[in-house]
């Protein structure tokens, strides 16, 4: 995936960006640009606000993303000399560059709950059974909210966004292997404090 | 020669992919020990998308088209000779990195959503909707009659 001269990145396989037309469409017209925000934001805003548990603050940072990508997209590559990306990939580097310097700029990490992740049983019926499960995720938050940055980002990118490990590599900038350490060892972190 | 880590996180690896995309277990798969698998299988219940209020998704369309269509943004002009250059790729150099995921559940601007069905989520944002469109001086002229 990574490296290569230009006779090699031509050769080797690229993935399928299901968003190419949509794309396409954004570079010809960027008003069409609504239908890849529409698609994206939840995703995005879900990001920003797990890194940041502050509903504010991740509104921020997804319009920042969002307006950074929008003048951005004539730049937008889905293949280069160094990494082969796709829209959502190139998408969550903004997102995690955008964190970044929110993060050093600040020189604090948000402390605010995620509360909203913690009113999971909220539309559960049972009574019980929403007392039970809102511990059971407060829980495994506090978990997964101690873990470092590094190990936090990977399991949410894996879990909330869904992404396979070939994406995660391509967002962090790390090899497909050492997302693959990261999230194990965030699995294995967690599973010892619930424990 | 890899190590007992990169064995491990390789067979977490397998496991998740099996997880998150409801594939079957076949025999030959090895699986991770119980309290990982256990600790793998709450956090993707606790770990749910949220989706941002109805409110801010707005306000924020509305900012990026006035920025699509402001005086300068990128035009087909400015763009041009830097579209992507679509190869025409056989079929087995297309591939998708992982089979199509089963829907997840959201998070609406502090509602959870996760586990309700498609009809509520849809009530949810209708109501949502209706909230919003009756608070709006948009609508509030649209709907004055002319």
């Amino acid at each position: 995936m990574f490296g290569g001269g230009r006779e090699e990145a031509s050769a080797r396989p690229i993935p399928y960006d299901a968003d190419r037309p949509a794309v396409e469409a954004a570079r010809r017209d960027p008003g069409a640009f609504d239908a890849l925000y529409r698609k994206y934001v939840a995703q995005v805003y879900s990001f920003a606000l797990y890194e940041t548990r502050d509903q504010h603050a991740a509104e921020d940072l997804t319009e920042q993303v969002f307006l950074s990508a929008l003048r951005a997209l004539p730049k937008f590559r889905e293949r280069s000399e160094d990494a082969d990306s796709t829209f959502r990939v190139w998408l969550f580097r903004i997102a995690r560059n955008a964190l970044a310097n929110e993060r050093r700029r600040s020189r604090r990490h948000p402390q605010a709950p995620l509360d909203d992740a913690l009113e999971l049983a909220a539309l559960t019926p049972d009574p019980a059974e929403q007392v039970a499960s809102a511990e059971i995720a407060g829980r495994a938050w506090a978990a997964i909210a101690e873990l470092p940055d590094d190990r936090r980002q990977a399991l949410v990118l894996r879990f909330v966004e869904e992404m396979s490990t070939r994406e995660i590599a391509a967002v962090m900038g790390r090899s497909e292997g050492a997302v693959r350490v990261l999230v194990h060892r965030g699995l294995r972190s967690v599973a010892r404090r619930l424990g | 020669m890899m190590s007992r880590h990169e064995r491990d996180a390789e067979r977490t690896d397998r496991y998740l992919e099996r997880l998150l995309g409801s594939l079957p277990v076949t025999l030959a798969d090895e699986e991770p020990a119980l309290p990982l698998r256990e600790a793998a299988r709450l956090i993707q219940h606790t770990l749910v998308r949220s989706h941002p209020s109805f409110r801010f998704e707005e306000r924020l369309a509305a900012r990026l088209e006035k920025e699509a269509r402001a005086p300068g943004s990128t035009r087909p002009d400015d763009a041009a000779g830097q579209l992507i250059a679509f190869h025409a790729l056989a079929g087995d150099q297309i591939r998708s990195d992982r089979p199509e995921r089963r829907a997840r559940g959201y998070l609406l601007g502090g509602a959870i959503a996760s586990g309700v069905s498609i009809a509520s989520i849809a009530g949810v944002l209708a109501w949502r909707r209706a909230r919003a469109a009756a608070a709006s001086p948009v609508s509030l002229r649209v709907e004055r009659p002319a």
